[in-house]
């Protein structure tokens, strides 16, 4: 498995060629350092752009590591990454495209920066890293990504090692044995059963498309009895909508939509008797056109701000998340 | 999609400042269908219109029932109406002709007999509610049923008279697909569609169900259009990506040949998935909010 995902990542062979995203899992500062000090000595001897998205405490230990050619890099805080896994990852992919297109060599050094992320959440994160070995290879910025082997758990360590395809060792960078190509990340057998809701508080049955309006209607009446502002309703109706539509026209028949609350979200699932995407990467870029394959949970992922998708032969689930609006008002996170 | 969603319809609020003219309903649940008919035929008698009820035998939704039946106590003074000859009840066979068959010469001669009757004794003109699919059946082929429709339509602009043609919402791919030209207007349990020339009005709800109405209307559009098609979005309270396919695809040749596309007015749902999937900056597309030149 190793040494075929190997060759198909990497057809050339050699951590130079291909899409180089590596993984930093470190357990101290001293690995931390020994790895990124290196990294981006590398890219400054070579007049490259380094794009530096780390916590504020990595980048004041790197900071004073690198020393005064610090000032060369481009620093932003990952605290501004968003929690919106869908918007970010077109956003950085969009920027990756435009210094692409620039010609001007560059690299990016990547810590993930949610405070207290859920592990719901850092499951679904490691969906979108999985995918950047297939959309973001074709503009060849090489990514390293930092995390903090002491602030996960080994499960989920597991699964940010597999996501790469190369590992950095030191400050050697060398091929992932145990990398898992994105097909094979996301693939059915791979993901824990989505864990049953509580309580329901109202489920919708479609015989056929006939029925979507009438979903609509409930489902934004819900929202906004849920405190959800009118937009922010809106967005979840036009999510929910592209995912049942996908249902009626690719699944079995009858589709069930389903509603409820968690401490944390408003939740939509939508389930149906069919096997769900066949192609488990769908959804996780731009379409090209309106026609384009995928586009409805593409736009899912624009506007939820979490998408599980659970495809068995017996039946499949994709349930979307909407955080809850907070007491001020405000989505939380 | 802000505050509560109006369905549209029969059901939902009229803005039918013109609930005239040749109209295409695409309707299948039983009541939809009912209290369209019966807005039809108060419409016209509020207008002092004569109206012709064509009706088809067992047609109906349950065991028996015509929809007339279901129609008539829903009319204030439908009794009287019907015993001075403002409300006339014709069977699909007589609206056809003596033998059930189809004759579209006899069936143009006929109406505009009708409608000089009826302005002759002093009503204000000839309106008629059908069911299409009778005439669908009749018809040898699906040329002839265009020729019929395009017909009634020429004659509704041009005369007194308004025809309010429904279809089983099952009707089929031919009514759909040639619906909006035919019709300037297109009544269906989520959306309302008028095509006036270049310009194309959409109220209601586009999905799934219904999309191939919105790509027939501004195909028909862009057919009328000289340099532009004007889509107004002000009553558009939702559209999935299925509808933008829509969109796009009808208009694809039009704007291909330098036609553009104004999209007027979306409300904010509509908006974001227009922006997110990149339709405001296609080539010849064009997204109008108000207040802008």
């Amino acid at each position: 498995m190793g040494a075929s995902a190997m060759n198909r990542m990497n057809p050339a062979g050699g951590p130079t060629t291909g899409f180089r995203h590596e993984v930093l899992l470190h357990s101290s500062r001293e690995q931390l350092l020994a790895g990124v000090v290196p990294y981006v000595r590398e890219a400054l001897d070579r007049d490259e752009t380094v794009l530096m998205v780390v916590s504020g405490d990595s980048a004041d230990l790197l900071r004073a590591a690198i020393g005064p050619d610090a000032a060369r890099l481009d620093w932003a805080d990952s605290a501004g990454w968003y929690r919106r896994l869908g918007p970010m990852f077109e956003d950085f992919r969009s920027y990756l495209a435009e210094q692409s297109a620039r010609g001007q060599p560059s690299r990016v050094v990547a810590e993930q920066g949610i405070s207290a992320p859920s592990t719901t959440w850092l499951r679904e994160y490691l969906s979108f890293e999985s995918m950047t070995n297939i959309v973001y290879a074709p503009y060849r910025i090489p990514v390293l990504c930092l995390w903090d082997r002491n602030r996960v758990a080994p499960d989920i360590a597991d699964r940010v090692t597999a996501a790469h395809p190369y590992l950095l060792e030191g400050n050697q960078t060398v091929v992932n044995a145990r990398f898992l190509d994105p097909v094979d990340f996301l693939g059915r057998a791979r993901h824990p059963e989505l864990a049953a809701p509580q309580h329901v508080e109202f489920t919708v049955r479609l015989q056929d498309a006939g029925d979507l309006g009438a979903a609509r209607l409930r489902l934004h009446e819900h929202a906004v009895r849920n405190g959800f502002p009118a937009e922010r309703a809106s967005e979840l109706v036009i999510a929910a909508n592209e995912i049942t539509t996908n249902a009626l026209e690719h699944g079995r028949h009858p589709v069930w939509l389903a509603v409820w609350r968690t401490g944390e979200y408003l939740v939509c699932e939508c389930s149906d008797g069919g096997s769900g995407f066949a192609d488990p990467t769908v959804g996780f870029r731009r379409p090209e056109r309106p026609t384009g394959r995928g586009c409805g949970l593409w736009l899912a992922r624009q506007l939820a701000d979490l998408v599980q998708i659970r495809s068995r032969r017996s039946g499949s689930q994709i349930r979307l998340s909407f955080a809850l609006p907070t007491v001020s008002g405000r989505s939380s996170g | 999609m802000g505050g509560t969603p109006q369905p549209v319809g029969p059901a939902g609020p009229s803005g039918r400042g013109s609930f005239a003219g040749h109209v295409l309903a695409l309707l299948t649940p039983w009541q939809e269908r009912v209290s369209l008919m019966s807005s039809w035929v108060r419409e016209g008698l509020a207008r002092g219109e004569r109206v012709a009820c064509v009706h088809h035998d067992g047609e109906g939704g349950d065991a028996g029932a015509s929809l007339l039946d279901a129609v008539a106590p829903r009319v204030d003074g439908w009794p009287a109406a019907r015993l001075r000859g403002q409300v006339m009840v014709v069977s699909v066979r007589q609206a056809l002709s003596a033998e059930g068959a189809f004759d579209p010469d006899s069936l143009r001669t006929r109406a505009h007999n009708a409608i000089d009757r009826a302005l002759a004794v002093g009503y204000h003109g000839m309106r008629v509610v059908t069911i299409g699919a009778p005439f669908l059946e009749a018809v040898p082929d699906d040329g002839a049923w265009l020729a019929l429709e395009r017909d009634f339509e020429r004659m509704c602009r041009e005369l007194p008279l308004s025809v309010l043609c429904q279809y089983h919402d099952g009707a089929g791919g031919l009514v759909r697909r040639a619906a909006a030209g035919l019709h300037r207007r297109i009544v269906e349990s989520l959306i309302e569609i008028t095509v006036e020339g270049a310009v194309v009005r959409v109220r209601g709800e586009v999905d799934i169900s219904n999309y191939a109405l919105l790509e027939s209307a501004v195909g028909s559009a862009c057919g009328n259009a000289e340099t532009h098609v004007d889509l107004d979005l002000t009553e558009l309270q939702f559209m999935d990506a299925s509808g933008l396919r829509a969109l796009t695809s009808g208009t694809a040749d039009f704007r291909h040949r330098s036609g553009r596309v104004i999209l007027r007015n979306p409300g904010p749902a509509v908006a974001r998935v227009l922006r997110l999937l990149r339709v405001d900056v296609l080539p010849g597309v064009e997204l109008r909010q108000a207040g802008s030149a």
